[in-house]
């Protein structure tokens, strides 16, 4: 803590969208508290600060470091090291840091097909000479380098310790203050052991109004091609609502306004692998009658990974292979 | 990525449960050691964390055998059994007992298979011997795991549900009694009897249905223990093996128990409609008897086609007709359930063999009661007013059907399999015509002829000296009715005769008789509210089919006669005895043991997504309402884990196959060959 009793606070992001660091900013007034409490040491994004200010620093400086996104390169995970060395209470925000996120469905390929796809085949790219980026290159003034981009996307806790996980794509406002607040107050021990925060105990459908009429599943519709009822459980009018397999906190935000769930809060407490919780349920719940019906309906299921793992497949137990596994 | 096995056995050694596995490895007299090199077996598992000691033993199963586990229980303070021999289905319950005689939960015991799993499969020594080894590693990481568990104890209601007032149910309800077994029997009709009612002789005594049936129902209904409800609805079920409670809709009859002249009230009724006891052959009033004897005695009215106009009232007496009871509802109690609910007969579709086009087609059953003596023609052989003289008995109507040939049922299935009764239905009812009318000619059109039951042959042998002509067809291009171009017969029949070689024939006739075949009735009611399982064939399914012929799949309910596919009344019968004596012995042990390893819901992980709720298929899984949780009905569940499956919170686990039970199990499985530790 500062001499003037405030938080030396830090933000950073990685494999992420930016959007993390806006939801920061979506705490409105409050604002205007958290620079009462805290004073903004670190923060990329929004103000000029360069890796050495932070290499400066005593370990353990940083009372608090808000870290979002995945690793993805050698750089993030340079970062990230440097942070958990400086930081007395890391932690993982949003559901990129928690979970792999969205970047994570990149593990389904690997590093060739992506860069394949990012400089070569993608209609908007314009490289006649086919160059790719190299980590290494020669030059009049010497070696340049730029970092080295990992075989796969890694959630936080796959590289550091972390102390807590904020989740939600992003988190909500009102939850981020709290924990500020909870942190600042020294409500909350400094280190719980990547125990998350900001969300709750039980599923969406734990928070959720819309009335479950216990039917089976008869068809799976997609939001573009069907109008569902209001007030009736969304995944029983066979919209593939994430919602309970996912970690509820944030007041079933999509639910409410007639949008399934698609999950950013990662797997709810005590399940391991959001997928495969959400694909046990539906075992239950299709009523396929008949194996080929079954099938049909399977394969009616558009981009299942990008729909049962859309946010958490860092964090499943569908595990990048050997061959492309671990960092290069 | 973090496992939650590692923690839960932290857990343990912090509660100061350190796993002392004893793990005893089996030669089997050589059956095992032949093949495996047991030896070093047992050096690698010595090896293992958690592994306290590793023995061997030549029978493990032996009275030596097991004092060893016993005594080495005791001796070396384990607290965890892995046994490595043969199949679980052999010795399981063998080394159960031995464990708790050493002083230990008989759950707290983990058994390898090597000897089916391994030695009697694979031939190479040295494969053999690392398949045992990763086996008995399995059984060990999950032995360290286990908890002691305790058995399920049920008490049992004294008495029995039968569903059902045909021959099965009622025989079923007779024997129950018989045992002093108290008895409720439910019949959706308003009069018993089911299908046998209907029928005029039966195989292959050549008793009359009637007075076979009226015995029976004799019996039952001066049974004490019974009580009978006909028009009796099943509205709902709940309930498990030892209280099932069934609640049922009983319509009211109409008369009463003071209607003294049931026949006046009968011909008073100006409502006539179509009889279904015959079959559609004749008509009846509204409030009706379906035959002379039946049971109850008292008339029925039929509400669909009762106008309320009262005249029945006026002609019956004072108090013989009630036209305003309401239906009521009553809660039945009972420890087990007879389900006997019988089939129906298939209904030709309209213009399969002329049906419905012609007069002159007809069904087996409609002819039986043609040939009834007290059915709709007296007895006489006179069909649309024509006397019969050539008469044709068609073969395997809905049964034996072919992809491509037949049109399928409404459900978009065919039916492929032997309806098994029609074929000596059709012989014994060729005699029966022969003997009588003598001068009727009758022609057999069959794909395949089954009187495979014993002393039903005799039949075919008999039609066949009577002078029966049997034609045999092909089912692919099965015979066709017409009309006679001459005009002489009222149906002409064209089909190709494979006995004699391919000759096309055409055979003039002024009856067919169509042996329709038998299926399952609508019984979706029945399935929803007990989550019975259905066979592709629709009728309802056993346990086993050899083993456990009579019993369901959900405790404590038994299936009597022609619900569970095909049987004559012999067969039914005896089914139905079946079921009444598993029925019985339930009940008299007072109380049931079931295995420990049911599903438990963890409150404080349940989100209330009622997921569950659907997944069970015995409607064990239920809700607490108060607490917005789930909740599982110990006597209901079989232990099957599809809830567990279907849970997204894991927050369902069940006893014996936890989670990281099984994944500690799975993880030694897969180890690499090397062991690294528990």
């Amino acid at each position: 803590m500062n001499a003037n009793g405030k938080l030396r606070m830090g933000v950073y992001w990685a494999s992420s969208c930016g959007g993390c660091d806006i939801s920061l900013l979506e705490i409105g007034d409050k604002i205007l508290d958290l620079a009462q409490i805290a004073d903004i040491l670190f923060w990329p994004c929004v103000a000029d600060f360069k890796y050495a200010d932070v290499a400066g620093y005593l370990d353990g400086y940083l009372d608090l470091c808000f870290f979002n996104g995945g690793i993805r390169n050698s750089e993030q995970e340079q970062v990230v090291r440097l942070l958990r060395n400086k930081s007395r209470t890391l932690i993982a925000y949003g559901t990129c840091a928690a979970d792999g996120g969205i970047p994570a469905l990149a593990n389904l390929y690997s590093s060739e097909e992506i860069f394949e796809a990012s400089y070569h085949e993608n209609p908007s790219i314009d490289n006649e000479a086919g160059v790719e980026p190299q980590p290494e290159v020669e030059t009049a003034i010497g070696t340049l380098e730029i970092p080295r981009f990992y075989p796969a996307v890694l959630k936080l806790r796959d590289v550091v310790e972390v102390d807590y996980v904020i989740p939600g794509c992003p988190p909500q406002a009102d939850d981020v203050w709290e924990t500020i607040a909870a942190l600042a107050s020294g409500a909350v021990p400094v280190h719980a052991g990547d125990a998350r925060i900001g969300c709750n105990n039980r599923s969406v459908c734990d928070e959720c109004k819309r009335e479950k009429r216990e039917v089976k599943i008869k068809e799976l519709h997609r939001h573009h091609e069907f109008r569902p009822e209001p007030g009736w459980c969304l995944l029983e009018q066979g919209l593939l609502c994430m919602g309970s397999a996912t970690r509820g906190g944030c007041g079933a935000l999509c639910p409410k306004v007639g949008m399934r769930c698609e999950g950013c809060y990662g797997p709810p407490p005590g399940a391991t692998d959001q997928g495969a919780s959400i694909m046990g349920a539906l075992g239950a719940l299709l009523d396929a009658g008949t194996e080929a019906r079954a099938q049909e309906m399977v394969a009616e299921i558009a981009d299942p990974t990008g729909t049962f793992y859309r946010f958490s497949l860092a964090s499943s137990r569908l595990r990048v292979s050997s061959d492309r596994g671990g960092r290069r | 990525m973090r496992y939650e096995a590692p923690e839960k056995l932290s857990e343990q050694r912090r509660n100061g449960d350190e796993p002392r596995v004893g793990v005893f490895v089996c030669h089997c007299g050589g059956n095992i050691s032949d093949i495996v090199d047991v030896e070093k077996v047992v050096e690698q598992i010595r090896k293992r964390s958690g592994v306290a000691c590793v023995t061997t033993h030549q029978f493990c199963c032996s009275d030596p055998g097991q004092a060893v586990i016993e005594q080495s229980i005791r001796e070396r303070r384990l607290n965890r059994i892995v046994v490595a021999a043969c199949s679980p289905s052999l010795h399981e319950l063998t080394f159960r007992r031995a464990v708790a005689r050493g002083g230990l939960n008989p759950y707290l015991f983990e058994h390898a298979n090597i000897r089916e799993h391994v030695s009697w499969v694979v031939d190479d020594r040295k494969e053999a011997t690392a398949k045992a080894g990763r086996l008995i590693r399995a059984a060990v990481a999950r032995a360290a795991r286990l908890a002691p568990l305790e058995k399920r104890r049920i008490p049992i209601h004294p008495s029995v549900l039968v569903i059902g007032g045909g021959v099965a149910g009622l025989t079923a309800a007779r024997d129950l009694a018989n045992r002093g077994i108290r008895v409720r029997l439910i019949e959706s009709t308003p009069f018993l009897g089911g299908r046998l009612a209907q029928l005029y002789k039966i195989y292959p005594t050549g008793q009359r249905a009637r007075d076979v049936i009226g015995g029976l129902i004799r019996e039952v209904s001066s049974n004490p223990l019974i009580t009978v409800y006909t028009n009796a609805e099943l509205v709902e079920a709940r309930g498990f093996i030892g209280d099932f409670h069934t609640t049922i809709r009983l319509v009211p009859r109409g008369a009463t128990e003071r209607c003294t002249d049931a026949q006046a009230a009968i011909n008073a009724c100006p409502e006539e409609t179509v009889d279904q006891f015959n079959l559609g052959l004749a008509r009846r009033k509204a409030i009706y008897l379906p035959y002379k004897g039946c049971y109850p005695s008292i008339p029925a009215i039929d509400w669909r086609n009762c106008t309320r106009c009262g005249a029945c009232l006026e002609a019956g007496g004072v108090g013989s007709i009630d036209l305003d009871e309401k239906p009521r509802e009553i809660v039945i109690r009972s420890g087990a359930i007879v389900i006997a609910v019988g089939l129906n007969t298939y209904p030709p579709r309209y213009g399969e063999y002329g049906f419905g086009q012609f007069a002159e087609v007809i069904t087996l059953a409609q002819m039986n009661r043609l040939l009834d003596p007290t059915g709709p023609t007296q007895g006489e052989l006179v069909v649309n007013g024509r006397r019969i003289r050539r008469v044709g008995f068609m073969h395997c109507v809905g049964s034996l059907q072919h992809e491509g040939v037949h049109k399928p049922m409404r459900d978009g299935r065919i039916n492929q399999y032997c309806s098994r009764v029609c074929c000596t239905t059709t012989m014994h009812t060729a005699v029966e015509l022969k003997t009588r009318w003598p001068g009727v000619q009758v022609y057999d059109f069959h794909e395949d002829i089954r009187t495979y039951g014993r002393r039903h042959e005799g039949y075919y042998d008999k039609v066949c000296r009577q002078g029966v002509v049997f034609l045999r067809f092909d089912p692919l291009r099965p015979p066709r009715v017409g009309v006679d171009p001459k005009g002489e017969w009222p149906l002409v029949l064209r089909t190709v005769d494979r006995l004699t070689f391919g000759e096309e024939l055409e055979v003039p006739l002024d009856l067919l008789v169509l042996a329709t075949g038998l299926v399952a009735r609508d019984m979706s009611k029945l399935v929803d509210l007990y989550r019975c399982s259905v066979g592709a064939d629709r009728f309802l399914m056993e346990v086993h089919p050899k083993l456990r012929p009579v019993e369901m799949a959900t405790f404590g309910l038994f299936l009597a006669g022609s619900v569970q596919g095909p049987m004559d009344i012999g067969e039914s019968t005896a089914a139905a005895a079946a079921a009444a004596s598993k029925a019985a012995a339930l009940l008299k042990a007072g109380q049931i043991e079931l295995d420990p390893f049911v599903a438990e819901v963890d409150t404080s992980k349940c989100s209330g997504c009622r997921i569950c709720l659907q997944a069970c298929p015995f409607a064990a899984t239920d809700r607490d309402e108060a607490a917005r949780t789930a909740k599982i009905n110990q006597a209901l569940c079989t232990g099957c884990g599809t809830c567990v499956a279907s849970c997204p919170c894991n927050a369902i686990q069940q006893r014996g196959f936890r989670d990281d039970q099984v994944e500690a199990e799975l993880l030694a499985l897969l180890e690499a060959e090397e062991p690294v530790g528990v």
